[in-house]
Protein backbone atom coordinates (compact mmCIF):
# COMPACT_ATOMS: atom_id res chain seq x y z
CA UNK A 1 0.00 0.00 0.00
CA UNK A 2 2.78 1.90 1.08
CA UNK A 3 3.73 1.60 -2.55
CA UNK A 4 1.37 3.85 -4.01
CA UNK A 5 2.27 7.51 -3.92
CA UNK A 6 0.20 10.45 -4.07
CA UNK A 7 0.74 11.28 -7.62
CA UNK A 8 -0.98 7.52 -7.91
CA UNK A 9 -3.77 8.83 -5.20
CA UNK A 10 -4.56 11.76 -7.43
CA UNK A 11 -4.81 10.12 -10.29
CA UNK A 12 -7.36 7.64 -9.00
CA UNK A 13 -9.45 10.39 -7.29
CA UNK A 14 -9.32 12.18 -10.20
CA UNK A 15 -10.38 9.08 -12.45
CA UNK A 16 -13.40 8.59 -9.69
CA UNK A 17 -14.28 12.40 -9.83
CA UNK A 18 -14.19 11.53 -13.49
CA UNK A 19 -16.48 8.78 -13.08
CA UNK A 20 -18.74 10.51 -10.98
CA UNK A 21 -19.05 13.65 -13.49
CA UNK A 22 -19.45 11.21 -15.94
CA UNK A 23 -22.50 9.59 -14.65
CA UNK A 24 -24.51 13.05 -13.95
CA UNK A 25 -23.36 14.22 -17.25
CA UNK A 26 -24.84 10.65 -18.62
CA UNK A 27 -28.14 10.79 -16.22
CA UNK A 28 -28.85 14.48 -17.77
CA UNK A 29 -28.31 13.51 -20.63
CA UNK A 30 -30.72 10.42 -20.60
CA UNK A 31 -33.47 12.90 -19.04
CA UNK A 32 -33.47 15.35 -21.75
CA UNK A 33 -33.21 12.26 -24.43
CA UNK A 34 -36.06 11.16 -22.65
CA UNK A 35 -38.24 15.01 -23.09
CA UNK A 36 -37.37 14.83 -26.79
CA UNK A 37 -38.46 11.23 -27.56
CA UNK A 38 -41.89 12.38 -25.48
CA UNK A 39 -42.10 15.30 -27.76
CA UNK A 40 -41.17 13.32 -31.08
CA UNK A 41 -43.88 10.26 -30.16
CA UNK A 42 -46.76 13.01 -30.26
CA UNK A 43 -49.42 11.06 -33.04
CA UNK A 44 -49.00 12.71 -36.36
CA UNK A 45 -52.95 13.29 -37.24
CA UNK A 46 -53.16 15.08 -34.49
CA UNK A 47 -50.67 17.51 -35.43
CA UNK A 48 -51.93 17.57 -38.89
CA UNK A 49 -55.30 18.25 -37.23
CA UNK A 50 -54.61 21.00 -34.97
CA UNK A 51 -52.88 22.84 -37.57
CA UNK A 52 -56.11 22.64 -39.84
CA UNK A 53 -57.99 23.56 -37.44
CA UNK A 54 -55.64 26.65 -36.98
CA UNK A 55 -55.35 27.49 -40.76
CA UNK A 56 -59.15 26.87 -41.03
CA UNK A 57 -59.94 29.70 -37.88
CA UNK A 58 -57.37 31.68 -39.48
CA UNK A 59 -59.57 31.95 -42.94
CA UNK A 60 -62.74 32.08 -40.90
CA UNK A 61 -61.58 35.15 -39.28
CA UNK A 62 -60.11 36.17 -42.71
CA UNK A 63 -63.22 35.41 -44.18
CA UNK A 64 -65.11 37.76 -41.44
CA UNK A 65 -62.92 40.06 -41.64
CA UNK A 66 -63.49 40.73 -45.48
CA UNK A 67 -67.29 40.39 -45.28
CA UNK A 68 -67.37 43.10 -42.18
CA UNK A 69 -65.44 44.95 -44.68
CA UNK A 70 -67.72 44.34 -47.56
CA UNK A 71 -71.13 45.10 -46.03
CA UNK A 72 -69.76 47.96 -44.56
CA UNK A 73 -68.74 49.15 -48.16
CA UNK A 74 -72.10 48.17 -49.49
CA UNK A 75 -73.80 50.33 -47.00
CA UNK A 76 -71.71 53.25 -47.33
CA UNK A 77 -72.32 53.18 -51.11
CA UNK A 78 -76.04 52.16 -50.66
CA UNK A 79 -76.03 55.37 -48.41
CA UNK A 80 -74.13 57.54 -50.79
CA UNK A 81 -76.36 56.20 -53.87
CA UNK A 82 -79.54 57.42 -51.65
CA UNK A 83 -77.57 60.73 -51.33
CA UNK A 84 -76.75 60.90 -54.74
CA UNK A 85 -81.23 60.37 -55.64
CA UNK A 86 -82.14 62.56 -52.71
CA UNK A 87 -80.10 65.56 -54.59
CA UNK A 88 -81.08 64.62 -57.69
CA UNK A 89 -84.91 64.56 -57.17
CA UNK A 90 -83.91 67.57 -55.11
CA UNK A 91 -82.54 68.87 -58.57
CA UNK A 92 -85.49 68.14 -60.50
CA UNK A 93 -88.19 69.06 -58.42
CA UNK A 94 -85.58 72.70 -58.48
CA UNK A 95 -85.78 72.86 -61.80
CA UNK A 96 -89.47 72.00 -62.53
CA UNK A 97 -90.71 74.31 -59.47
CA UNK A 98 -88.30 76.95 -61.59
CA UNK A 99 -90.40 76.09 -64.93
CA UNK A 100 -93.52 76.05 -63.20
CA UNK A 101 -92.70 79.49 -61.82
CA UNK A 102 -91.52 80.34 -65.30
CA UNK A 103 -94.31 79.63 -66.98
CA UNK A 104 -96.78 81.08 -64.41
CA UNK A 105 -94.94 84.24 -64.84
CA UNK A 106 -95.16 84.18 -68.42
CA UNK A 107 -98.74 83.31 -68.66
CA UNK A 108 -99.38 86.25 -65.88
CA UNK A 109 -97.54 88.87 -68.07
CA UNK A 110 -98.94 87.63 -71.18
CA UNK A 111 -102.95 87.77 -69.38
CA UNK A 112 -101.63 90.92 -67.84
CA UNK A 113 -100.62 92.24 -71.90
CA UNK A 114 -103.66 91.19 -73.00
CA UNK A 115 -106.09 92.66 -69.97
CA UNK A 116 -104.45 96.03 -71.02
CA UNK A 117 -105.24 95.35 -74.31
CA UNK A 118 -108.53 94.52 -74.52
CA UNK A 119 -109.81 97.20 -71.56
CA UNK A 120 -107.80 99.94 -74.16
CA UNK A 121 -109.80 98.29 -77.18
CA UNK A 122 -113.04 98.51 -74.64
CA UNK A 123 -112.44 102.04 -73.90
CA UNK A 124 -111.90 103.26 -77.04
CA UNK A 125 -115.18 101.38 -78.33
CA UNK A 126 -117.23 103.17 -75.21
CA UNK A 127 -115.37 106.60 -75.82
CA UNK A 128 -116.28 106.30 -80.37
CA UNK A 129 -119.75 104.98 -78.82
CA UNK A 130 -120.05 107.65 -76.54
CA UNK A 131 -119.46 110.20 -79.25
CA UNK A 132 -121.37 108.87 -81.33
CA UNK A 133 -124.29 109.32 -78.95
CA UNK A 134 -123.28 112.90 -78.84
CA UNK A 135 -123.47 113.49 -82.51
CA UNK A 136 -127.37 111.43 -83.72
CA UNK A 137 -128.52 113.24 -80.18
CA UNK A 138 -127.17 116.39 -81.64
CA UNK A 139 -128.80 115.60 -84.79
CA UNK A 140 -131.99 114.71 -83.21
CA UNK A 141 -132.05 117.95 -81.88
CA UNK A 142 -131.90 120.12 -84.73
CA UNK A 143 -134.14 117.86 -86.39
CA UNK A 144 -137.11 117.98 -83.74
CA UNK A 145 -136.59 121.92 -83.69
CA UNK A 146 -136.83 121.86 -87.42
CA UNK A 147 -139.80 120.03 -87.25
CA UNK A 148 -141.11 121.82 -84.45
CA UNK A 149 -140.53 125.11 -86.44
CA UNK A 150 -141.90 123.36 -89.77
CA UNK A 151 -145.68 122.01 -87.53
CA UNK A 152 -145.81 126.03 -86.08
CA UNK A 153 -145.90 126.80 -89.51
CA UNK A 154 -148.50 124.40 -90.66
CA UNK A 155 -151.59 125.69 -91.69
CA UNK A 156 -155.15 124.13 -90.00
CA UNK A 157 -156.13 122.44 -93.30
CA UNK A 158 -153.59 120.25 -93.15
CA UNK A 159 -154.29 119.23 -89.46
CA UNK A 160 -157.67 118.49 -90.52
CA UNK A 161 -155.90 116.35 -93.38
CA UNK A 162 -153.96 114.90 -91.28
CA UNK A 163 -157.13 113.77 -88.74
CA UNK A 164 -159.03 111.88 -91.64
CA UNK A 165 -155.99 110.40 -92.46
CA UNK A 166 -155.75 108.56 -89.04
CA UNK A 167 -159.24 107.88 -89.07
CA UNK A 168 -159.27 105.91 -92.55
CA UNK A 169 -155.89 104.42 -91.15
CA UNK A 170 -157.98 103.56 -87.95
CA UNK A 171 -160.93 101.84 -90.43
CA UNK A 172 -158.39 99.86 -92.45
CA UNK A 173 -156.46 98.57 -89.61
CA UNK A 174 -159.78 97.05 -87.92
CA UNK A 175 -160.82 95.78 -91.49
CA UNK A 176 -157.55 94.02 -91.78
CA UNK A 177 -158.12 92.99 -88.13
CA UNK A 178 -161.61 91.75 -89.03
CA UNK A 179 -160.51 89.82 -92.16
CA UNK A 180 -157.61 88.30 -89.94
CA UNK A 181 -160.29 87.05 -87.93
CA UNK A 182 -162.08 85.10 -90.81
CA UNK A 183 -159.04 84.18 -91.46
CA UNK A 184 -157.84 82.56 -88.82
CA UNK A 185 -161.20 81.62 -88.53
CA UNK A 186 -161.04 79.41 -91.50
CA UNK A 187 -157.59 77.81 -90.73
CA UNK A 188 -158.70 77.07 -87.67
CA UNK A 189 -162.34 74.87 -88.85
CA UNK A 190 -159.86 73.42 -91.71
CA UNK A 191 -157.04 72.92 -88.83
CA UNK A 192 -159.54 70.73 -87.26
CA UNK A 193 -161.03 69.20 -89.97
CA UNK A 194 -157.67 67.79 -91.15
CA UNK A 195 -157.15 66.56 -87.21
CA UNK A 196 -160.21 64.80 -87.52
CA UNK A 197 -159.73 63.27 -90.91
CA UNK A 198 -156.61 61.82 -89.45
CA UNK A 199 -158.12 60.47 -86.28
CA UNK A 200 -160.56 58.77 -88.24
CA UNK A 201 -158.19 57.28 -91.14
CA UNK A 202 -155.55 56.61 -87.84
CA UNK A 203 -158.84 54.68 -86.32
CA UNK A 204 -159.66 53.40 -89.77
CA UNK A 205 -156.14 51.80 -89.60
CA UNK A 206 -156.16 50.64 -85.91
CA UNK A 207 -159.44 48.80 -86.74
CA UNK A 208 -158.43 47.10 -89.58
CA UNK A 209 -155.14 45.81 -87.64
CA UNK A 210 -157.17 44.48 -84.61
CA UNK A 211 -159.89 42.68 -87.31
CA UNK A 212 -156.15 41.25 -88.88
CA UNK A 213 -154.75 40.62 -85.83
CA UNK A 214 -157.87 38.64 -84.33
CA UNK A 215 -158.30 36.69 -87.26
CA UNK A 216 -154.76 35.55 -86.86
CA UNK A 217 -154.91 34.54 -82.91
CA UNK A 218 -158.36 33.02 -84.24
CA UNK A 219 -156.71 30.89 -86.92
CA UNK A 220 -154.10 30.12 -84.61
CA UNK A 221 -156.03 28.61 -81.85
CA UNK A 222 -157.73 27.10 -84.66
CA UNK A 223 -155.17 25.40 -85.56
CA UNK A 224 -154.05 24.94 -81.99
CA UNK A 225 -157.51 23.11 -81.31
CA UNK A 226 -157.23 21.13 -84.54
CA UNK A 227 -153.91 19.64 -83.53
CA UNK A 228 -155.35 19.24 -80.15
CA UNK A 229 -158.17 17.31 -81.06
CA UNK A 230 -156.00 15.24 -83.69
CA UNK A 231 -154.02 14.07 -80.88
CA UNK A 232 -157.15 13.24 -78.46
CA UNK A 233 -158.71 11.31 -81.07
CA UNK A 234 -154.97 9.73 -82.19
CA UNK A 235 -154.83 9.06 -79.07
CA UNK A 236 -158.26 7.28 -78.33
CA UNK A 237 -158.10 5.50 -81.80
CA UNK A 238 -155.02 4.01 -80.91
CA UNK A 239 -155.61 2.35 -77.37
CA UNK A 240 -159.46 1.93 -77.72
CA UNK A 241 -159.93 0.28 -81.56
CA UNK A 242 -159.71 -3.32 -82.20
CA UNK A 243 -158.20 -4.51 -85.35
CA UNK A 244 -161.40 -4.90 -86.90
CA UNK A 245 -162.12 -1.68 -86.36
CA UNK A 246 -158.61 -0.12 -87.78
CA UNK A 247 -159.74 -2.92 -91.00
CA UNK A 248 -163.21 -1.17 -90.65
CA UNK A 249 -161.38 2.28 -91.37
CA UNK A 250 -159.06 1.11 -93.74
CA UNK A 251 -161.79 -0.07 -95.77
CA UNK A 252 -164.15 3.35 -95.32
CA UNK A 253 -161.06 4.95 -96.30
CA UNK A 254 -160.65 3.36 -99.12
CA UNK A 255 -164.38 3.98 -100.34
CA UNK A 256 -163.83 7.45 -99.41
CA UNK A 257 -160.38 7.35 -101.77
CA UNK A 258 -162.86 6.10 -104.88
CA UNK A 259 -165.93 8.67 -104.21
CA UNK A 260 -163.10 11.48 -104.21
CA UNK A 261 -162.47 10.40 -107.34
CA UNK A 262 -158.89 11.88 -106.67
CA UNK A 263 -157.54 8.63 -108.21
CA UNK B 1 -144.60 -20.94 -117.99
CA UNK B 2 -145.78 -21.02 -114.62
CA UNK B 3 -149.31 -18.43 -115.17
CA UNK B 4 -151.31 -21.19 -113.66
CA UNK B 5 -149.59 -21.27 -110.49
CA UNK B 6 -149.61 -17.74 -110.47
CA UNK B 7 -153.41 -17.14 -111.06
CA UNK B 8 -153.94 -19.83 -108.59
CA UNK B 9 -151.69 -17.96 -105.97
CA UNK B 10 -153.14 -14.46 -106.76
CA UNK B 11 -156.64 -15.84 -105.87
CA UNK B 12 -156.37 -15.68 -102.77
CA UNK B 13 -153.70 -14.14 -101.94
CA UNK B 14 -153.76 -10.29 -101.97
CA UNK B 15 -150.45 -8.95 -100.38
CA UNK B 16 -146.78 -9.21 -100.95
CA UNK B 17 -146.06 -10.30 -97.25
CA UNK B 18 -148.06 -13.03 -97.68
CA UNK B 19 -146.97 -14.14 -101.02
CA UNK B 20 -143.12 -14.33 -100.08
CA UNK B 21 -144.09 -15.81 -97.21
CA UNK B 22 -146.44 -18.64 -98.94
CA UNK B 23 -144.17 -19.13 -101.59
CA UNK B 24 -141.60 -20.12 -98.74
CA UNK B 25 -143.70 -22.56 -97.21
CA UNK B 26 -144.07 -24.41 -100.44
CA UNK B 27 -140.61 -24.36 -101.64
CA UNK B 28 -139.14 -25.78 -97.98
CA UNK B 29 -141.82 -28.70 -98.25
CA UNK B 30 -141.18 -29.41 -102.32
CA UNK B 31 -137.24 -29.62 -101.55
CA UNK B 32 -137.81 -32.17 -99.34
CA UNK B 33 -140.40 -33.69 -101.14
CA UNK B 34 -138.70 -33.43 -104.85
CA UNK B 35 -135.38 -34.29 -103.47
CA UNK B 36 -135.99 -36.78 -100.57
CA UNK B 37 -138.08 -40.22 -100.21
CA UNK B 38 -139.12 -38.92 -97.52
CA UNK B 39 -142.73 -37.66 -98.65
CA UNK B 40 -144.70 -39.84 -101.17
CA UNK B 41 -145.86 -37.29 -104.07
CA UNK B 42 -149.62 -37.64 -102.66
CA UNK B 43 -151.62 -35.26 -101.42
CA UNK B 44 -149.22 -32.67 -101.88
CA UNK B 45 -151.47 -29.90 -101.17
CA UNK B 46 -152.59 -31.26 -97.41
CA UNK B 47 -149.42 -33.08 -96.83
CA UNK B 48 -148.14 -28.96 -97.37
CA UNK B 49 -150.53 -27.67 -95.27
CA UNK B 50 -149.48 -30.14 -92.38
CA UNK B 51 -146.24 -28.73 -92.79
CA UNK B 52 -147.02 -25.55 -92.40
CA UNK B 53 -148.57 -26.31 -89.27
CA UNK B 54 -146.32 -28.29 -87.84
CA UNK B 55 -143.34 -25.66 -88.73
CA UNK B 56 -145.36 -22.90 -86.72
CA UNK B 57 -147.10 -21.13 -90.01
CA UNK B 58 -150.42 -21.90 -89.63
CA UNK B 59 -151.92 -19.07 -91.13
CA UNK B 60 -150.50 -20.36 -94.55
CA UNK B 61 -151.51 -23.58 -94.44
CA UNK B 62 -155.17 -22.74 -95.57
CA UNK B 63 -154.52 -20.88 -98.27
CA UNK B 64 -151.45 -23.00 -99.22
CA UNK B 65 -153.74 -25.86 -99.32
CA UNK B 66 -156.84 -24.28 -101.13
CA UNK B 67 -154.32 -24.27 -104.46
CA UNK B 68 -154.78 -27.91 -105.12
CA UNK B 69 -152.43 -30.38 -105.73
CA UNK B 70 -152.32 -29.78 -109.65
CA UNK B 71 -150.59 -26.77 -108.60
CA UNK B 72 -147.90 -28.68 -106.82
CA UNK B 73 -147.38 -30.96 -110.07
CA UNK B 74 -146.13 -28.31 -111.67
CA UNK B 75 -142.64 -28.58 -109.97
CA UNK B 76 -140.46 -30.94 -110.37
CA UNK B 77 -136.62 -31.19 -109.27
CA UNK B 78 -135.55 -29.90 -112.43
CA UNK B 79 -138.11 -26.75 -112.22
CA UNK B 80 -138.20 -25.88 -108.90
CA UNK B 81 -135.88 -23.17 -108.53
CA UNK B 82 -136.34 -21.65 -111.55
CA UNK B 83 -139.93 -21.60 -111.05
CA UNK B 84 -139.60 -19.86 -107.50
CA UNK B 85 -137.96 -17.10 -109.51
CA UNK B 86 -140.26 -16.93 -112.03
CA UNK B 87 -143.02 -16.29 -109.74
CA UNK B 88 -141.54 -14.09 -107.46
CA UNK B 89 -140.25 -11.85 -110.82
CA UNK B 90 -144.07 -12.33 -112.37
CA UNK B 91 -145.83 -11.26 -108.83
CA UNK B 92 -143.12 -8.31 -108.66
CA UNK B 93 -144.20 -6.92 -112.43
CA UNK B 94 -147.91 -7.18 -111.24
CA UNK B 95 -149.03 -3.34 -110.10
CA UNK B 96 -148.26 -2.41 -106.20
CA UNK B 97 -149.99 -0.83 -104.10
CA UNK B 98 -148.36 0.26 -100.61
CA UNK B 99 -150.77 0.36 -98.26
CA UNK B 100 -150.08 1.86 -95.20
CA UNK B 101 -151.94 1.05 -92.46
CA UNK B 102 -151.94 1.96 -88.47
CA UNK B 103 -151.57 -1.49 -87.42
CA UNK B 104 -150.43 -5.06 -88.92
CA UNK B 105 -153.82 -6.68 -90.85
CA UNK B 106 -154.90 -10.36 -89.89
CA UNK B 107 -155.22 -12.66 -93.18
CA UNK B 108 -158.57 -12.27 -93.15
CA UNK B 109 -158.40 -8.66 -93.06
CA UNK B 110 -156.24 -8.36 -95.36
CA UNK B 111 -157.83 -10.48 -98.26
CA UNK B 112 -161.20 -8.50 -97.20
CA UNK B 113 -158.97 -5.29 -97.85
CA UNK B 114 -157.33 -7.03 -101.22
CA UNK B 115 -160.84 -7.55 -102.63
CA UNK B 116 -161.86 -4.13 -102.29
CA UNK B 117 -158.26 -2.69 -104.11
CA UNK B 118 -158.40 -5.17 -106.60
CA UNK B 119 -162.06 -4.14 -107.54
CA UNK B 120 -160.84 -0.35 -106.99
CA UNK B 121 -157.57 -0.30 -108.69
CA UNK B 122 -156.60 -3.09 -110.69
CA UNK B 123 -157.86 -6.61 -110.76
CA UNK B 124 -154.07 -7.83 -110.79
CA UNK B 125 -152.87 -5.47 -107.87
CA UNK B 126 -150.97 -6.68 -105.27
CA UNK B 127 -150.97 -5.60 -102.17
CA UNK B 128 -147.74 -4.49 -100.22
CA UNK B 129 -148.44 -3.74 -96.43
CA UNK B 130 -146.58 -1.23 -94.26
CA UNK B 131 -147.59 0.08 -91.11
CA UNK B 132 -147.47 3.25 -90.32
CA UNK B 133 -149.25 5.17 -86.96
CA UNK B 134 -149.95 8.11 -88.99
CA UNK B 135 -152.38 6.50 -91.11
CA UNK B 136 -154.19 6.15 -87.94
CA UNK B 137 -158.11 6.55 -88.26
CA UNK B 138 -158.39 5.31 -91.86
CA UNK B 139 -155.21 4.28 -93.96
CA UNK B 140 -152.95 6.17 -96.76
CA UNK B 141 -151.30 4.37 -99.88
CA UNK B 142 -149.09 5.00 -102.78
CA UNK B 143 -150.29 4.30 -106.12
CA UNK B 144 -148.72 4.81 -109.54
CA UNK B 145 -145.76 6.80 -107.51
CA UNK B 146 -148.29 9.05 -105.92
CA UNK B 147 -148.98 9.37 -102.15
CA UNK B 148 -152.54 9.68 -101.01
CA UNK B 149 -153.81 10.44 -97.13
CA UNK B 150 -156.88 9.07 -96.39
CA UNK B 151 -156.10 8.88 -92.44
CA UNK B 152 -158.09 10.69 -89.98
CA UNK B 153 -155.91 14.03 -90.94
CA UNK B 154 -158.10 13.87 -94.22
CA UNK B 155 -161.48 13.34 -92.56
CA UNK B 156 -160.53 16.00 -90.41
CA UNK B 157 -159.44 18.78 -92.98
CA UNK B 158 -163.05 17.50 -94.95
CA UNK B 159 -164.97 18.68 -91.89
CA UNK B 160 -162.55 21.12 -91.23
CA UNK B 161 -165.21 23.85 -90.86
CA UNK B 162 -168.24 22.00 -89.21
CA UNK B 163 -165.76 21.28 -86.45
CA UNK B 164 -164.81 24.75 -86.41
CA UNK B 165 -167.99 25.69 -86.10
CA UNK B 166 -168.70 22.97 -83.59
CA UNK B 167 -165.98 24.44 -81.22
CA UNK B 168 -166.96 27.84 -81.74
CA UNK B 169 -170.83 26.83 -80.66
CA UNK B 170 -169.01 25.09 -77.39
CA UNK B 171 -167.27 28.01 -76.54
CA UNK B 172 -170.22 30.24 -76.93
CA UNK B 173 -172.16 28.21 -74.55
Amino acid sequence: MEILSSTELLIALSISFGIVVGVVVFSLLQRKGKKDSDDMSFPAYEYAIKKAQHTADEIVGEARKEARQIVAGAEVQSRQIIHDNSVETEKIRTVFLESLRSLQEKINTEMSVSANETYRHAEEMARLFADSLEIQEREMKEKLADISGRLQEMPDSLAADSQSIASELKERVARAGEQIELALQGIQEETRKQISSHIMKKFTEAEADIAAYRESREKLIDRYLETLIKDIVRLTLQKELTSDDHADLVRRALAEAKESSVL
Amino acid sequence: MFQVALERIKNNTFTKQDFYSRLGVVQEFLEQALFSSAINTEDLADQCADYARQSGRIESANYIRDWGNDFFNIFTADNLYEAMEELKQEVEELPELVLYTPVSLENKQSEEIGAIAREMFDPEVMINLSVDSKALGGCSFVWQGKFYDFSFNYFLEKNEEAVLELINSYGQK
